[in-house]
């Protein structure tokens, strides 16, 4: 297991100068010059001059970005050129409420995709599979951002329930915390869930009609059993495959529903610094959220492998 | 040809979404046609007004038709998948056949692109696209193609690794064809159909990534009225006048689930071991 590990470490380490490479580049291959992009049409040429060399504009691309790669690597990912704060300190700022945000939306999700799986699983082809499968399609076909739209028109325009907009902290109470993310946690937890329910339905299948499952039936094992005890333990390790691509999912929710919902996360930083063209805020995000999503990735392989010793040794 | 209607017959949510698609397309096409308004024209003292006879779905903030913009929104929008779609399919099927094809170095240099560009999460890879190339309707379409040509790639590179061992391959070298010969002419065909089902899987999802920048404000600029333009917009008053924010969402939602519908129908028609397992990829 050792072994597997390590070697699935390494095998992201060339994906991962990869990712870094298109992240320096985007910044650098852009039409025009960067460092008068950054600095606005104001500027005097003597300041465009300075402010190329302080950067590093005025050497070799390869060479910057060997020295760029060298910053970040030890987590120095520049200064925004908005706000003069170190990205990585921005970042670090921000990443908790998208976590909040990530950890309910997939809360949502498993609550309501597993089960819906499983009912659409044990009754397959009864109108329940049919109406659990088309309701999935349903919500697979709706974007996070139309399906929050449409519940703040709901929950905070009609039935003035819930916050339409902001981000209270945890330490502020959890009430006002929760209420600020149910809202965008459901329009991202949604389309997640229709996912995981499909998901779920298919590996559910998959296992029903493996011979110990018959064994376990003739033994006159009841059927909640059955399904409890050895098809939901087996079916699992597909399941939670999804829920780790769930967790990618996440991060592209998370720039539209935080845009959506005003909450001051890391998505928020990414289009705030679009907006201002920020350069080294927005390749900051990136790399330190590919990095995760990566690294998430990764995780899940490896839990798999653990759950189904047979990926291991393929 | 045959085949798909009997299919489709058969399937009802299969149907159910070409009929849907059918629809839209036709409103694309014609609605803009026979309409005379200026979907872009500003009057004042229109308004904000309700859905009436005379606007359907009411006017905007600035006085413009709503319907009129949804149904020329759909035109777009629908163009725009279909570019970026076209692009993902021809340069992703022929990096991924290549590669497939080709094994050892070429498969790794391309692989290993591929596989770095899809270690993003796609709505970043395209916003840090677009932060570089800047907002324009061109520069979505070539964002988005960068986002999906490497998911078409993969697609396509699988069934070509399998379809090279087999014996037609190596009968067709013999009788003295070329490379290129064997893989656009033999092996080609024999993959068609899981790049049909991942195509219409890709325009599904260009058309939510189109509408995700406009209403980031970072896609088609305004005031070109494309669904992701129009929520965006619908978005300022939201609390005040929640319908304009309804209709194109409505749009939007049900012209997804149509080519959602419609090409499940068609993964179970053209790939039938992938029958019931309906796992639409998240990204």
């Amino acid at each position: 297991m050792i072994q597997y590990i390590l070697r699935r470490l390494l095998g992201a380490v060339p994906t991962l100068l990869l990712v870094s490479v298109v992240v320096f580049l985007l910044a650098h291959l852009a039409p025009g010059d960067p460092v008068v992009r950054m600095l606005g049409g104001f500027a005097t040429s003597a300041e465009i001059e300075k402010a190329r060399s302080e950067m590093g504009f005025d050497r070799p691309l390869a060479v910057q970005y060997v020295a760029w790669l060298e910053r970040a690597v030890q987590g120095d990912l520049g200064r925004s050129i908005n706000s003069n704060l170190p990205v990585i300190e921005m970042i670090a700022d921000r990443l908790p409420r998208t976590a909040s945000l990530a950890v309910i939306a997939l809360a949502v999700s498993i609550a309501l995709g597993v089960p819906l799986g499983i009912l659409a699983a044990v009754r397959q082809n009864t109108i329940w599979d049919q109406a659990a499968m088309c309701v999935s399609l349903i919500g697979l076909s709706i974007p996070d951002f139309v399906a929050g739209l449409l519940l703040v028109i709901l929950f905070s325009v009609e039935l003035r329930l819930l916050p339409s907009i902001g981000y209270s902290p945890l330490n502020e109470g959890l009430w006002p915390w929760m209420s600020h993310l149910i809202l965008p946690a459901v329009s991202l937890g949604i389309l997640m869930a229709a996912v995981t329910a499909r998901m779920t339905r298919s590996s559910m299948l998959d296992v029903m009609r493996q011979d110990y499952v018959l064994t376990a039936r003739s033994k006159g094992l009841g059927e909640v059993k059955v399904v409890g005890l050895h098809v939901l333990k087996s079916a699992m390790i597909p399941i939670i495959t999804v829920i780790g691509i769930n967790c990618g999912a996440v991060f592209r929710g998370a720039v539209v529903i935080e845009t959506l919902f005003a909450i001051p996360g890391i998505g928020r930083l990414m289009i705030s610094g679009i907006e201002f063209r920020d350069y080294p805020v927005i390749q900051g995000v990136l790399l330190v959220v590919v990095t995760l999503y990566v690294l998430i990735n990764l995780a899940v392989d490896l839990l798999y492998a653990w759950l189904d010793p047979r990926i291991r040794y393929a | 040809m045959k085949a798909m209607l009997r299919h489709l017959r058969s399937n009802r949510l299969a149907l159910v979404g070409a009929i849907i698609l059918l629809a839209v397309v036709l409103i694309a096409i014609f609605v803009p046609l026979l309409t005379s308004g200026d979907p872009n024209r500003i009057a004042m003292q229109l308004k904000n007004r309700l859905p009436s006879f005379d606007h359907p779905f009411g006017t905007d903030q600035f006085g413009r038709d709503l319907f009129l913009r949804v149904a020329l929104g759909s035109r777009l929008s629908l163009m725009i998948a279909l570019a970026i779609s076209t692009v993902a399919l021809v340069v992703g099927t022929l990096f991924g056949i290549v590669a497939g094809y080709a094994g050892g170095w070429v498969d790794a240099v391309l692989s290993r692109i591929m596989d770095s560009l899809m270690a993003f999460p796609s709505i970043l890879l395209a916003l840090g696209i677009m932060a570089m190339l800047g907002a324009s309707t061109e520069n979505v379409i070539v964002a988005l193609s960068l986002v999906y040509i490497p998911r078409m790639a993969r697609v396509a590179r699988a069934p070509v690794l399998a379809q090279k061992e087999l014996d037609y391959v190596d009968a067709a070298r013999s009788c003295g064809a070329s490379h290129m010969r064997v893989l656009f002419r033999h092996i080609l065909p024999n993959i068609v159909s899981s790049l049909i089902v991942q195509v219409t899987v890709i325009f599904a999802y260009a058309m939510v990534a189109e509408a995700t920048l406009g209403f980031l404000g970072i896609g088609v600029p305004p005031p070109a009225p494309t669904w992701g333009n129009l929520l965006a917009d619908g978005r300022r008053t939201l609390m005040t006048i929640p319908y304009q924010t309804v209709f194109p969402a409505i749009a939007l939602g049900i012209t997804v689930l149509g080519i959602n519908f419609f090409g499940d129908g068609l993964r179970d028609l053209l790939d039938p071991r992938m029958r019931g397992s309906g796992t639409a990829a998240v990204e």
